[in-house]
């Protein structure tokens, strides 16, 4: 599980936004907005971390529980996956 | 290769054709090293634009090669009509066919010698110093209206048609989106952070509207009156 490259993720503003760039443009249109988990996880997967140390990042962040953590990163993978972000 | 100076930009490039005539308002002596070399191949443009003229195809790619520059630069092309009056930008975005350059033209119906097209079709939006400036430049669409000019963003407005006139502010997240889908995208990313942080100081400048218009010069009234 990797991000595609090509994609930057800023905080615009007090959004977390996620643009492609360059060729990555030709697939993907538009851009994606985030929240500060989302955001959190994301820049988690683009140091190349997998999900179970993308879960223990996430613990030692915020306040959650493992089961709420891994459910969180499961379904934000889920979304990535289907939106078309990973390789 | 003779110089240019575009957007506060030293710019070498040798265009010939279309691109030429628009530039040459553009021309300058100043003795600086540029900021930006345009280099078109022909060869290539003959393979990449085979239904257009070199003129237009030259155009297309010369522009595209500026504003991959302008990013760069912290500048973001913005493609929409802009009208500049008493010394401050209002730039009109939105979708091909949505009537930019038509409500821009009710603008200058409307204020008349206090008007003027700065760039009809991708002005550049640079930060300097923490404040926006509109830039007109020689890639100015179907009828090259241009004025080589850097005037004060004063707003930036999303039109789309409709029967009655309203204008309103529009909210940041949607204003973002907007922007990115009127603006060069196919840019390496370290070019898009610096694009981003134009994008970021123009959300913050609380300065975008969205507006249904009509083609009735009440139109331009009511923009003009809620922007100014």
């Amino acid at each position: 599980m990797k991000l595609k490259d090509g994609f930057v993720l800023r905080n615009i503003a007090g959004s977390n936004i996620v643009v492609p760039t360059g060729d990555r443009c030709l697939d993907f249109n538009g851009m994606i907005t985030l929240n500060d988990t989302g955001a959190f996880i994301w820049k988690c997967l683009e140091e190349g971390k997998d999900e179970a140390q993308t879960v223990e990042a996430i613990l030692s962040e915020y306040d959650v529980d493992q089961a709420r953590a891994e459910e969180c990163v499961k379904n934000f993978v889920a979304q990535l996956q289907e939106g078309g972000c990973l390789e | 290769m003779p110089l240019y100076r575009i957007a506060d930009l030293t710019v070498a490039m040798e265009p010939q054709g279309r691109t030429r005539r628009l530039a040459q308002a553009y021309i300058t002596d100043a003795a600086t090293a540029p900021d930006v070399t345009i280099e078109v191949d022909r060869q290539k443009l003959r393979q990449r634009f085979p239904a257009l003229t070199e003129s237009y195809g030259e155009y297309l790619q010369s522009g595209e090669q500026f504003y991959m520059a302008l990013a760069e630069h912290c500048g973001m092309m913005l493609h929409a009509s802009s009208v500049a009056v008493d010394g401050k930008a209002y730039l009109f975005t939105g979708p091909c066919g949505t009537g930019k350059s038509t409500h821009t033209g009710l603008w200058l119906r409307y204020l008349g010698d206090r008007a003027h097209i700065l760039n009809d079709d991708k002005p550049a939006v640079r930060l300097n110093g923490g404040r926006l400036y509109a830039y007109g430049t020689p890639w100015s669409g179907k009828h090259g209206r241009n004025s080589n000019e850097c005037v004060p963003l004063q707003a930036i407005c999303v039109l789309h048609q409709a029967k009655e006139n309203t204008i309103q502010k529009m909210p940041p997240e949607r204003a973002m989106a907007a922007l990115m889908e009127q603006t060069t995208r196919k840019i390496p990313a370290s070019a898009m952070e610096k694009l981003l942080d134009v994008l970021d100081a123009i959300v913050r400048a609380d300065c975008m509207y969205e507006m249904g218009c009509n083609m009735d010069i009440s139109a331009a009234e009511l923009a003009y009156n809620t922007m100014r």
